[in-house]
Order: C-alpha cells, then sequence, then structure tokens
C-alpha cells in the first residue's frame, strides 16, 4: 500500500469516526457557516438597506438556538465528542443553557442596535463579529480540551475587541477597543502560559485527566503558579479582581449594546467553563470552613483565589460605584461587583451541589433581563440625549411613567430587593454559601448588596423625585416598540420574583447533575 | 381555611387598582380613604373574635393560614400566617393608625394617585409583616414596606427629603440584609422557614456552639434594633421623621418602629434565650442610654417635630428594657408600651403637623401662647403630650410603670442599677415636654401671623379625637390591651427560665 493510500484510508477512518460528531457541533458550525454567508452575501449585494442584515443576523441567531434546542432533544445524556479517548467537547445540558442564554443577549443586542440608530459603518462587518464571537461563546460552553477551549477564548476576545471599538467615528469607542486590546492580550498571554503549565506538569490538555493529576498533588508549587495565572484569564474575561480596571472605561466607551453584551454574554461565557471545570474537579469543596474563616485557610487553594477575589471584586466594584455619574460607567462598575457576587458562589460549589450551580445558572437568566433591560436603557438615553448621564433621566417618572417603571423595577432586581426576580436570585446565591458555613464571607456579600442600593437608588432619584422643569426634563422619547422591549425584559423580573420561580429554579438545578455524570 | 388575613393584608393592595385608574384627586382620596377604612373595621373585627383565652400556639389559632408557595429542592416556602395577642394587637394599631395617618394624607396636594397607591402599599407591607409565619414571606413583606417608604419620604417630604429617604432605605436595607444572612443560616439548621416551628427547634439552632449563636442572634439583632431604633443605630430616625411628611411621620413612628420590636420579640429573643440571657448587660446598657441620650437630645431641640422624633428613641428604649427583662411585667410593659407610643407618638405629630399646616415653621421659639387663643386644640395637645410624658391615667404611664416594676423584679444581675438609672429619662421626658408645652402654649403669643390661627377643622379633628379616646382609653382600663397580651408573654417568658440565674436572683431580690 502506498503511502498516499495508507493515509487516504487513515483519514477515511477518521472522517468515518468523526462526521456523526459533526452533528454535535450542529450550532457552532452553523455559526461559523453564517460568517461565510454574510461575508459573501456582503460582496454580492454590495450596500444593501440597513434592515436586512439585522434580519439575517437575528434569523441566523434563531437557527442556532433551534439547532441548540434539537441537540438537547436528541441527547437525554451528555455526550462526549472526540476520538480515540480525545475528548474535545462535551454536549449536555449545562452547556445547551449556556448556548441558549449567549444566543439570547446576541438576538437582543442586534435589536438593541436597530434601535439605537447610532451611526454604524457597515452593517454587514457587526453581523460577522456578533456570529463570530456566538460561535466562540458557544465552543466554549461545551469545550473539555485546553486547546479548542483556548481558540474559542481567543475568538470570544478579538471579536469583543473589535466589537468594543466599532464606532470608529468615536474617539471613546476607539479608545475602548484600544485598552481592551491591549489589557485583554496581556491577560491571554498569561493564561496560556499557565495552561502550559498544566500542560507540562500533567501531560494532558484534557480537563478530566488535569483533575485527576491535580487532585493527586493539589499543593503542588507549579500547579499554584499555574492556577493563578489561568484564573487571570478568567477574571479578565468576567471583570473580577484584580483584573477589572479595563472595564469601566471599556465599557462606558463602547457603543451600549455592545456594552450590555460584553457585561452579559462574555461573562456568562467564563463562568460556564468555571462551573465545567469546577465540577470535574474534584478536590473543590472538601474543605470544612471554620465561622469566622474568610481565607478558606482550610480549603483548596482554587477555593482559595476564587474566595479573594470575590471579595475584592465585588467590595471595588461598589465602592467605585457610588461615586459614578454617568448611568453607563455605574452599570459597568456594577457588573463588576456581579461577577464579585457569582465568584463568591462559584467558590463553594461541590461535587453534586446542584443548588450551588443551579443558582448560577439562574442568577444569569435573571441577569440576562436585568442588566440587558438596563443597558437598553442606556441604548436609548444615548440615542435621545446624547448621553448616559444620570442626570439625563430627570423627571422620567412624570414624563415616560412604564419605561421608568420598568427600568426602577430592572435597578430593584439589581440590587436585589423582593418582590423581584433580582432578590431571589441573590437568595440562592447566598444561600450555599451559607450552607457550607462561610459566614463572613456571606455577610460581606450581604453587605455589599445593600451599599449598592445606593447607586442604584440614583437614577430612581432623578426619575421619580426631581421634578422636572421644561429645561432639564429628560430628551428621552421611546417609541412604542422601545417600550414594548423595556417591558418584556421587566415583566419576568416581577413575574419570577413572586411566582414562578420554583419552576425556574428547578430548571436551572436540573442542568448541573447532568453535567456531572460523565466526567 | 380563614381568610380574615389575607384580606387585611391584600385588601389594601387591591385598593391601589381602582386608583390607578381615577383622574380626580378628591375621588382617590376618599377612595383610599374608604380602603383604609375597610382595613381598619378588619383590625377590629379581628381583635373583636381572636379568642385569647384559647390561647392557641402560634400556627395553631382559627385565623391560621397555611398554603405551598414555593417548593424546590429543599426549599418549602409556605403562604403561612397566624397571630396571637401580640400580633393581634399591633395589627389593631396598624388598622386604627392607617385610617387615620390617610386621613391626614388628605393635605397632600402634589401627585396624589403616586401619594395613596404607595401608601396602600406600605399598608400591605406592614400587616403582612406582623402576621407572616413563614421567613420567606416575612421578609418579602419586611423589604417591601421600604419600597413605598423611600418614595414616600423622598417625594412628598420636606426640604432634605432625598437624603432622608436614602439613609432610611440604606440603613434598614443594611440591617435587613444582616437579618437575612441569619435567617438563611437558620434555615439549614432547622430546616424550616415556619416561624413557629423554628421556635419549637430553637435548641438545635447549632447546638453548642456559643459562638455562632451568640453571632446569629448580633445579626437578628441588629436588623431589628434599626428598625427599633436602639442607640446607635437610631441616626436615621430624627431625619426620617422631619423629612417625611405628617401622615408618613405617623405611620414611622406609629407602626414601623414597632416592626423592630415585634420582630425582637418574636425571632430574635425567643429563638436565642441563652444568649439573650448572657447579653442582658449590653441589652440593657443599650435599652438605658437610649432612653437617656433620646430625652437629652429632644430636650435640646428647638424644632418641635424633631422633639418629637427624638422622644421616639427615648421611648422605645422603654421597649428593649421591657424586653430585656423578661419578666411577665417588664415584657407586658414593653408590648403596652410599643402600643401606646404608637398612638401618643402618632397623635404628637398630628399635633405638629395641624400646626405646621397654618404657620409653616417648626420654631418652638416663635410660637406662644396657644393655649389662650386655641383652648380646644391645647386641650387635645395636653392629652397628646401628657401622655408622653407619662401623666397616670394615660397609656403612656402604666406601660412605664410596668416595664420599671419588670426590671426592678428582674432576676438578671444589677437590674435594680439598670431600673434606677432608667428613670432619670422619666424626669428629663418631664423635662422636654414641659418646656415645649411652656415655650408653645403658655405665655403670650409672641408673632403676629397674617392669618389669625384657628382650631381644628372637621378632618383633624376625625384624626385627633379618636387618638385622645385611646389614650385616655388604654390608661385607665389597659386590661383591653393586657387581656390579649398576657398569656403569650407568659409563655413567651417561660422559654427563657431554665437560663435564668436562680439563686442569685432570689438573693438580690430579698435585699
Amino acid at each position: 500500500m502506498t503511502p498516499f493510500l495508507l493515509a487516504q484510508e487513515r483519514a477515511g477512518e477518521l472522517s468515518a469516526a468523526l462526521m456523526p460528531d459533526l452533528g454535535r457541533l450542529a450550532p457552532e458550525l452553523f455559526l461559523c457557516a453564517m460568517v461565510l454567508v454574510v461575508l459573501l452575501l456582503d460582496v454580492i449585494r454590495g450596500r444593501g438597506p440597513s434592515e436586512f442584515h439585522p434580519r439575517l443576523t437575528l434569523l441566523g441567531i434563531f437557527g442556532a438556538a433551534g439547532l441548540v434546542v434539537w441537540q438537547v432533544m436528541q441527547d437525554g445524556a451528555p455526550v462526549n465528542v472526540g476520538y480515540a479517548g480525545f475528548h474535545a467537547l462535551q454536549v449536555d445540558h449545562l452547556g445547551a443553557v449556556f448556548k441558549l442564554i449567549f444566543l439570547a443577549t446576541g438576538a437582543l443586542t442586534v435589536l438593541f442596535i436597530g434601535r439605537s440608530r447610532e451611526a454604524y459603518g457597515n452593517e454587514a462587518e457587526l453581523s460577522i463579529l456578533m456570529f463570530g464571537a456566538l460561535a466562540g461563546m458557544c465552543y466554549l460552553a461545551s469545550a473539555t480540551e485546553l486547546l479548542g477551549f483556548y481558540l474559542a477564548f481567543e475568538t470570544v476576545s478579538y471579536t469583543g475587541y473589535l466589537m468594543a471599538g466599532y464606532r470608529t467615528d468615536s474617539v471613546r469607542s476607539a479608545e475602548a477597543g484600544g485598552k481592551y486590546v491591549i489589557f485583554g492580550s496581556v491577560s491571554s498571554a498569561v493564561m496560556l502560559f499557565g495552561l502550559s503549565l498544566i500542560y507540562g506538569y500533567t501531560g494532558s490538555t484534557q480537563f478530566g485527566a488535569i483533575a485527576e493529576a491535580l487532585s493527586a498533588a493539589p499543593r503542588e508549587p507549579v500547579l499554584l503558579v499555574a492556577a493563578v495565572f489561568v484564573f487571570g484569564g478568567f477574571a479578565f474575561k468576567a471583570a473580577a479582581f484584580p483584573f477589572q480596571f479595563w472595564c469601566p472605561d471599556v465599557y462606558e466607551g463602547a457603543p451600549a449594546p455592545i456594552a450590555g453584551f460584553l457585561a452579559v454574554a462574555s461573562k456568562a461565557a467564563v463562568f460556564s467553563v468555571i462551573l465545567r471545570v469546577l465540577v470535574t474537579y474534584p478536590a473543590v469543596g472538601h474543605a470544612e470552613p471554620h465561622v469566622a474563616d474568610l481565607l478558606a485557610t482550610n480549603g483548596t487553594f482554587i477555593q482559595q483565589i476564587l474566595i479573594c477575589s470575590a471579595v475584592a471584586t465585588m467590595t471595588w466594584g461598589n465602592l467605585a460605584a457610588l461615586r459614578q455619574t454617568n448611568l453607563q460607567r455605574m452599570l459597568a462598575y456594577s457588573s463588576i461587583a456581579h461577577a464579585g457576587y457569582l465568584l463568591m458562589t462559584a467558590a463553594v460549589i461541590a461535587p453534586g451541589n446542584a443548588a450551588a450551580m443551579g443558582a448560577i445558572v439562574f442568577y444569569f437568566l435573571i441577569y440576562l433581563c436585568m442588566n440587558l433591560g438596563a443597558f437598553f436603557v442606556v441604548t436609548l438615553l444615548r440615542r435621545d440625549a446624547g448621553s448616559a448621564e444620570i442626570s439625563d433621566l430627570r423627571g422620567l417618572g412624570f414624563r415616560h411613567p412604564v419605561l421608568a417603571v420598568s427600568l426602577a423595577v430592572m435597578l430593584f432586581s439589581l440590587t436585589g430587593l423582593p418582590p423581584t426576580a433580582g432578590f431571589v436570585g441573590k437568595f440562592q446565591l447566598f444561600a450555599p454559601v451559607i450552607e457550607q458555613g462561610w459566614y463572613v464571607l456571606a455577610a460581606i456579600g450581604l453587605i455589599n448588596g445593600a451599599i449598592s442600593l445606593y447607586y442604584y437608588a440614583k437614577p430612581l432619584r432623578e426619575m421619580f423625585l426631581t421634578e422636572p422643569g421644561d429645561a432639564d426634563a429628560t430628551k428621552l422619547a421611546p417609541t412604542s416598540a422601545d417600550l414594548a422591549l423595556v417591558v418584556l425584559l421587566a415583566a419576568p423580573l416581577l413575574f419570577f420574583g413572586l411566582f414562578g420561580w420554583d419552576h425556574l429554579t428547578e430548571f436551572a438545578r436540573s442542568v448541573g447533575p447532568v453535567a456531572l455524570g460523565v466526567r | 381555611m380563614n381568610l380574615l388575613l389575607t384580606l387585611l393584608t391584600f385588601v389594601p393592595l387591591a385598593g391601589i387598582l381602582p386608583i390607578l385608574f381615577m383622574k380626580d384627586a378628591k375621588t382617590i382620596r376618599w377612595t383610599a380613604a374608604a380602603v383604609c377604612f375597610v382595613e381598619m373595621l378588619l383590625s377590629m373585627w379581628l381583635f373583636h373574635r381572636f379568642d385569647s383565652a384559647a390561647n392557641a400556639p402560634l400556627g395553631t389559632s382559627a385565623f391560621a393560614v397555611n398554603a405551598s408557595w414555593i417548593k424546590v429542592g429543599a426549599f418549602d416556602i409556605r403562604y403561612a400566617m397566624d397571630v396571637d395577642g401580640i400580633s393581634v394587637l399591633l395589627v389593631l394599631l396598624t388598622g386604627i393608625l392607617g385610617f387615620i395617618a390617610c386621613l391626614s394624607g388628605f393635605g397632600v396636594q402634589k401627585n396624589v394617585k403616586g401619594f395613596f397607591a404607595m401608601y396602600l402599599l406600605l399598608l400591605t407591607g406592614m400587616v403582612g409583616t406582623f402576621v407572616a409565619m413563614d421567613l420567606f414571606l416575612f421578609y418579602v413583606f419586611w423589604e417591601l414596606m421600604l419600597l413605598p417608604m423611600y418614595f414616600l419620604i423622598g417625594l412628598w417630604g420636606g426640604p432634605k427629603r432625598e437624603f432622608a429617604a436614602i439613609k432610611f432605605f440604606i440603613y434598614t436595607l443594611v440591617g435587613s440584609v444582616l437579618m437575612l444572612g441569619a435567617f438563611i443560616a437558620i434555615y439549614f439548621q432547622t430546616k424550616s422557614f415556619s416561624i413557629p416551628e423554628i421556635l419549637a427547634k430553637h435548641e438545635l439552632i447549632f447546638e453548642g456552639n456559643d459562638t455562632i449563636r451568640a453571632i446569629l442572634f448580633v445579626g437578628l439583632f441588629i436588623g431589628f434594633a434599626i428598625k427599633v431604633p436602639v442607640f446607635p443605630f437610631h441616626t436615621w430616625l430624627p431625619l426620617a421623621h422631619v423629612e417625611a411628611p405628617t401622615p408618613i411621620s405617623v405611620i414611622l413612628a406609629g407602626v414601623l418602629l414597632k416592626m423592630g420590636g415585634y420582630g425582637l420579640m418574636r425571632m430574635a429573643f425567643p429563638w436565642f434565650p441563652d444568649v439573650v440571657v448572657k447579653a442582658w448587660p449590653w441589652l440593657a446598657t443599650l435599652a438605658v442610654v437610649s432612653i437617656i441620650y433620646g430625652a437629652l437630645v429632644a430636650l435640646a431641640q428647638t424644632d418641635w417635630k424633631k422633639l418629637v422624633a427624638y422622644s421616639s428613641v427615648s421611648h422605645m428604649g422603654y421597649v428593649l428594657l421591657g424586653l430585656a427583662t423578661l419578666t411577665p411585667e417588664g415584657v407586658n410593659g414593653a408590648v403596652l408600651q410599643m402600643f401606646s407610643h404608637g398612638i401618643l407618638a402618632g397623635m404628637m405629630f398630628l399635633l405638629v403637623g395641624v400646626m405646621y399646616d397654618q404657620v409653616h415653621h417648626r420654631d418652638m421659639d416663635r410660637f406662644g401662647g396657644l393655649a389662650t387663643t386655641l383652648p380646644k386644640y391645647t386641650f387635645v395637645a395636653m392629652i397628646g403630650f401628657f401622655g408622653s410624658l407619662g401623666l397616670p391615667g394615660l397609656s403612656g404611664f402604666i406601660a412605664e410603670m410596668m416595664v420599671f416594676f419588670g426590671s426592678f423584679a428582674g432576676k438578671l444581675p444589677h437590674a435594680q442599677t439598670y431600673t434606677v438609672v432608667a428613670t432619670i429619662g422619666v424626669v428629663l421626658g418631664a423635662a422636654y415636654i414641659l418646656v415645649m408645652i411652656q415655650k408653645i402654649f403658655l405665655g403670650k403669643p409672641r408673632e403676629k401671623h397674617e392669618h389669625p390661627l384657628h382650631e381644628p377643622n372637621g378632618r383633624e379633628w376625625a384624626m385627633l379625637a379618636p387618638l385622645a379616646v385611646l389614650a385616655l382609653w388604654f390608661g385607665i382600663w389597659p386590661r383591653t390591651a393586657i387581656d390579649v397580651v398576657d398569656k403569650p408573654i407568659a409563655q413567651w417568658c417561660d422559654g427563657f427560665a431554665k437560663y435564668l440565674p436562680r439563686e442569685t436572683g432570689s438573693v438580690e431580690k430579698g435585699k
């Protein structure tokens, strides 16, 4: 047999083995294909009417969401995708939920951009970036192996850089993009170094094998260094301490809908990986904390990193947000604080603790509505008033009560006050922390929640407490479509705050144990 | 299933709906008043029908409601409501003050629809807090009350209203998140959100681990003490009370502060009796400091409303002292004081409000001689102020006396010393009330008014007269209240019996 034929036969074997698995990659492949479709259409059609690309993007996102749902209906149990013991992906419910969160965020972002009426040069480019980002995120949510994970992570990063700096006519936007690139590449490099240390020590790129090697040597110094470096990369994407400093500038400079997308989808993407790593890493959660033991001297090293970062992130985010006068910047700081709450709960995830995992999934479902909703109001504000200062909201409660009340619901929900879903979400985030005895950690988190009220109340004060003269009244003039969108995002917050949250919680918890099924 | 408690809680909420569709300010006012009147009748009906002789354990009375609300995993959150004598009395107070403050709200001119919608929402939150028997439900009502209060102070209040509103909101929220943390921790120990069930299992909460029990108690205590308010958590109060519009000051002083006392009685104290006994010196010190400090600061005020506000700090100190004595007399006194302070503080704020509406200032040095110009107003004012001073025959006296009896007979160390120091508060109380009366009602008018002052009008009489009657009634025949609360309080005190120092107590008593 000639070498050529041998190679051909091998390739045939390989593809025969891989072909059934292509279906497991359907959403990602579809999104990648959409990138090409948009590119081609742009060449064929030239500059089309502005309505075309947003619609095509929405259609593509719905298509991908359909494929995710189709996958879930096909496979009840998690499926490992790979060849000959090399598992690149795990397709399961956890991944599916996060993929749907990314896709929903993407769809809403496209809608917001359509409503923003900001001048976007070539809308085809935005579609391409959106599809690319979503493809990367979807892959991230399933990745169980370092190479694929890193490639997807970088795909998300690069598309993010370009989206943040998308408005070439705006200096702030360009600055945002620039900052994001510089900080992002440094943190990626650091993370890559950490990953290489892990590979060097364990000899494997697969999460499962790495976890086994790690649990055999939990205090190996090389691995501790590696864990810190890898966490650096995660922290950058999640906007967690000590890599949070890019966040306010980028979120403020970027177009508001894009900032919302980064705040929700990017963060969710990182947490999908964190959850997957944590549930496959058996040494986490064996610690029995003492009452006042904040630093988790009994905890595992990963727990210690997560807890320290969580405390610093939420405290820094909240304290820095107190002084903000720009709504978009304030939301940027608040999203840092929220990363802190989520990290806090991530730190106490133990194998089999469906409640803690479910809490994080639940929180993202809620966060999607409240944070994107708030960023949508910022979008409208920038469209109508030209800036996003909190004082631009003055008198909104008197001029446009529906919009004002919806924003109030979102802000109360972000604060975590009943009867909104934000309270239920926070309640679930804190419950496992307290259950496992991390009282000081929980107390810090709870007090942070109370502090956050101060800045979330600032827009309320402008909207309801300050009666506007004609000169300083808000210039916001929402159309009925704007209002419909805002109410659509605010209504679930009230509904799930009072009644439906048991079903939503059960759903959020049900995805966890399935992910635990296969290592 | 008895619907009365559900009705009581949600009638005000349902009342918001028609109001939202009304345009005319007058219709809105009268609709809100009608809703509040129904609410008052319901609370009276509850008081009337409540069988105090049966003394059914919490959760089993004829009015108990217990339905599944949210059930997910280990969380079994129930729509559970019930009352015992103590909550019945407080619901009655809420119903009465709710109607009277609503009448007082007729004076609000700005954004009437918003005001009454918020006001009714507040009422739902308050009643719900007093009747909820599930911690989650309780917390939802507790927080539900904050939102309307923020807007009521912040939109309709005085010049510094925005700052006052946010300070009130944040102070209370800090307290309530600590409380929430404690609730969750308690839940994981007892596997229950049900208040009666937790009481039955309270010894199991971190059994033997005194540190954690103390931490949890402190968490709950701070949460409720901010509401009471106990020194040093009181700084939100003068600001909020002064800046709030009159009807809201009435509700704040009359009902909201009682929630702190109610929470201490219902949760913090009986769940951690061992900690309470150990913490007695701290609790008594805080109570005595509140009594004396509040009175001293009141003495220094020139703003009439501020004086009334600080008098609340002083008077609520008696509540904490009475509860901390753990004797039936003291606790009865504390509950009576809550009720009596609700009536009298509400009345005092109304009196200040009535006069403020006429002269548009509250500077005591600019009043004078009202006794001669407005004899009827002065008469009703004397009932309120002398009641607050603790004049025998009015409700304040009997409450304070019982607190002192209870604390003097207390078995806890140095109870007598604390009592003696606390009585200084009575003297100081007399001082600031009498100085105020002298400045405002005696002497000669110090200012000419553009419009001559007039006696209270019909609506104002409708607010003041019932409160004056109640102050007299409960001063002369306090058994109306005591008969209702006596048995649950005796039971409450029994819960502490085994932690009390027996021997030393009897020796001290014999001295």
